[in-house]
């Protein structure tokens, strides 16, 4: 059985980070449009993140020794949960401040976390995620991207595909196959860091069907990796991913990524005389952010102590995106159910987008149906 | 479970008021109160001063919840709270210990509580003009509830609608831990087609949503609890936590109930079987005191009328 949550409310300390992320969103204010806001996880702006990063905001959690800000990951959560709330530009620095610093950190060599952390907490430098290809989506496993080592380190060989923002980072941790063969699994798969600069790199923007560019394809054609380009242990790369992972699928950013269209009805339902249905399914959405808030919270604290807690946030990414999918898909009832007495454009627009780009809540950082299969093994079923 | 010493000392008697219960079934109600009254808990609530354990209603919370994950057919939970909210006006009834819950008692109506199938009660706490009384009422489960002897009003001021719906959904919570384990045990006991029917992913997929539903349950028990602190005066109520609490607890109920029989099959639906205890008590409960649509009604009105942002609203009332 996974063990049942325990709520954990925000220490005062955290809580009073609060204002001070407030007023920096006033000194760099998010776009105006809801729907400019709607896509804050994909918004990159350099400029945000570095200053961001010069309010020590960027890698907060991470040791000072690493030029990291010392704080809990109650801080973090704090710090997220308002940016995204606010619906600011945190694309660039995202994955690195999420999952690539804490990854190196844990498993990384002190020449890696020296070079790259301070660099990381300043908000410059940028990381993608190499996991799927076109032939290893939800079976990870199978990633056929090779790494053979030579005299000078790795010799890098294969393709990446959905790499989010892969033009526009600096390195990307890549799952890839360092020794054994294709039908080994699990087996013999190592995390490698690549400098996207090197040659033999080729990196193609894929556009999304909002008309969006954010990921891409990536091909590797022998591009030679120095040795220590090697995270980890040659061979744990599975257990490393694995690991990762806890920290992807619990945050804020599964939770709040429809807030802008919810906020934006929210104001509009105040303008026009909203009844009774209208009141039941804010209070609905309302009540169900609450939980799902505190669930987040409860596997923060959870990770604050060192844990891994790699089911329950499976379990609470699953909630979390099917409320962030149910947001458009109950507002557009709402909004539709006046007939022809549509909401203002605004609304409508956003409402357009986070309809349309809601199906990849439940896609990425792992699937809803492969996460589910987690929750049952969790629950002691095969 | 969580841990608690408080759990450890009366699981026991629990344990054996839910074996007379469904199993046996010779629940004799009347002396299982008694059991109940001895061991002193109805008074968990109440300060030490007044013989009780002292403790908040989160601190509590285990003990509460594991009424409903035994299934007890008695107000525990119910008497104990209003013990806890209303301590200087109740101060005989509590002397006497007597067996009270929230409900409903016209003039020349039957005294309705809140909650159906409650054995042994002495008396319904009920709203009226404005204020709240104490109804003295007999009769049993079968026979309903009447109204026997005098009205008492009470000074106190409280939404005892709501306390009697939250004493309700944390039981509900509770109970719906009971139903997750039965299920996830007989997903992994009954063999079909060669295998235990737990290694097929339809089957998974399903539990894994209703894992969803009873954490979400759980975790909206500890929100209400956080939002019910007892002072001198009684206890208050964080009307916007406690009302989007028990409308997460209520929404969970019906697709709770619908997975737990689907994963039983035909063993599900007989007498002998306990499931239906549970999902007949999860199916009543989530009525009591008004469905999850109540509840959000008056969430989403409150947001609206605060005039804050949905973010904002959420973190200043329901953290």
């Amino acid at each position: 059985m996974i063990p049942w949550p325990q709520r954990q409310t925000l220490p005062a300390s955290a809580e009073a980070l609060r204002s001070e992320v407030r007023a920096f969103l006033v000194a760099h204010p998010p776009a105006a449009a809801a729907d400019v806001r709607a896509r804050s996880w994909m918004g990159f702006d350099a400029a945000f993140s570095q200053a961001l990063g010069e309010r020590g905001w960027v890698g907060l959690t991470l040791p000072t020794q690493y030029g990291g800000g010392g704080g809990s990951a109650f801080d973090r959560y704090v710090i997220l949960e308002e940016l995204l709330a606010a619906g600011a530009p945190v694309s660039a620095h995202w994955i690195a401040d999420r999952q690539s610093a804490p990854l190196l950190l844990r498993f990384g060599s002190d020449s890696q976390r020296r070079e790259l952390l301070p660099r990381i907490c300043a908000g410059e430098l940028y990381f993608c995620i190499g996991m799927s290809e076109p032939g290893a989506g939800s079976d990870l496993a199978s990633v056929s991207t090779r790494a053979v080592p030579n005299d000078q380190g790795w010799l890098l060989n294969g393709s990446k595909l959905w790499t989010t923002n892969a033009d526009r980072c600096h390195y990307m941790i890549a799952l890839a196959r360092t020794s054994g063969q294709h039908g080994d699994r699990q087996q013999g798969l190592s995390q490698l860091l690549v400098d996207l600069s090197l040659p033999g790199i080729t990196i193609r923007p894929i556009r999304d069907l909002a008309g969006d560019a954010h990921f891409n394809e990536v091909f590797f054609d022998n591009v030679q990796l120095p040795h220590d380009a090697l995270i980890g242990a040659e061979g744990d790369g599975w257990q490393q991913v694995t690991a990762e992972l806890a920290f992807e699928r619990s945050g804020p950013e599964r939770i709040l990524s429809a807030m802008a269209l919810l906020e934006c009805w929210c104001d509009w339902l105040r303008l026009c005389e909203a009844d009774t249905g209208d009141q039941r399914t804010l209070g609905e959405l309302v009540s169900r952010l609450a939980v799902l808030r505190s669930l987040s919270l409860s596997i923060t604290a959870q990770l604050a102590q060192g844990q891994s807690p790699v089911i329950p946030a499976a379990l609470v990414k699953d909630l979390g995106t099917t409320f962030e999918q149910d947001i458009p898909a109950m507002l557009a009832d709402q909004i539709g159910r006046r007939g022809g007495e549509h909401g203002r454009v605004e609304l409508m627009r956003t409402l357009a987008y986070t309809s349309i780009i809601a199906p990849t809540y439940s896609l990425r950082g792992g699937t809803r149906e492969i996460l589910r299969g987690l929750i049952a093994r969790g629950m002691g079923l095969r | 479970m969580t841990d608690s010493v408080f759990l450890d000392s009366i699981q026991p008697l629990f344990q054996d008021i839910h074996a007379h219960f469904t199993s046996q079934p010779d629940l004799n109600p009347q002396a299982a109160w008694d059991e109940l009254v001895q061991s002193g808990f109805l008074r968990l609530l109440l300060p030490e001063s007044a013989e009780g354990a002292g403790l908040s209603v989160a601190e509590a919370l285990p003990v509460l919840m594991a009424a409903g994950y035994w299934a007890l057919p008695l107000p525990y939970v119910e008497t104990a709270l209003l013990y806890a909210a209303l301590p200087d006006a109740l101060a005989d009834a509590i002397d006497g210990n007597l067996a009270l819950a929230v409900g409903t008692c016209g003039p020349g109506e039957p005294a309705q509580p809140l909650r159906l199938g409650l054995h042994c009660l002495d008396a319904l706490v009920t709203a009226k003009d404005g204020g709240i009384t104490v109804a003295p009422v007999s009769g049993d489960v079968e026979q309903g509830w009447r109204l026997q002897g005098e009205v008492t009003p009470l000074s106190q001021v409280l939404d005892i609608r709501l306390l009697g719906t939250a004493a309700e959904c944390l039981q509900l919570a509770g109970a719906m831990q009971r139903v997750l384990e039965l299920t996830v045990d007989y997903a992994n006991t009954r063999q079909q087609f060669g295998r235990p029917i737990g290694k097929y992913q339809a089957l998974q997929q399903q539990i894994s949503v209703m894992t969803g539903h009873c954490h979400s349950a759980v975790m909206a028990a500890q929100l209400a609890a956080g939002g019910m602190q007892r002072s001198n005066t009684g206890l208050s109520l964080d009307h916007h936590r406690v009302a989007a609490a028990c409308g997460m607890i209520k929404a969970a109920c019906q697709p709770v109930v619908s997975t737990a029989h689907a994963v039983h099959g035909a063993i599900g639906v007989t007498e002998e079987y306990e499931l239906h205890h549970y999902t007949r008590r999860l199916l009543a409960g989530r009525l009591a005191g008004g469905s999850e649509s109540r509840w959000f009604e008056q969430v989403g009105q409150a947001c609206l009328d605060s005039g804050a942002s949905v973010f904002d609203f959420t973190l200043a009332n329901l953290s």
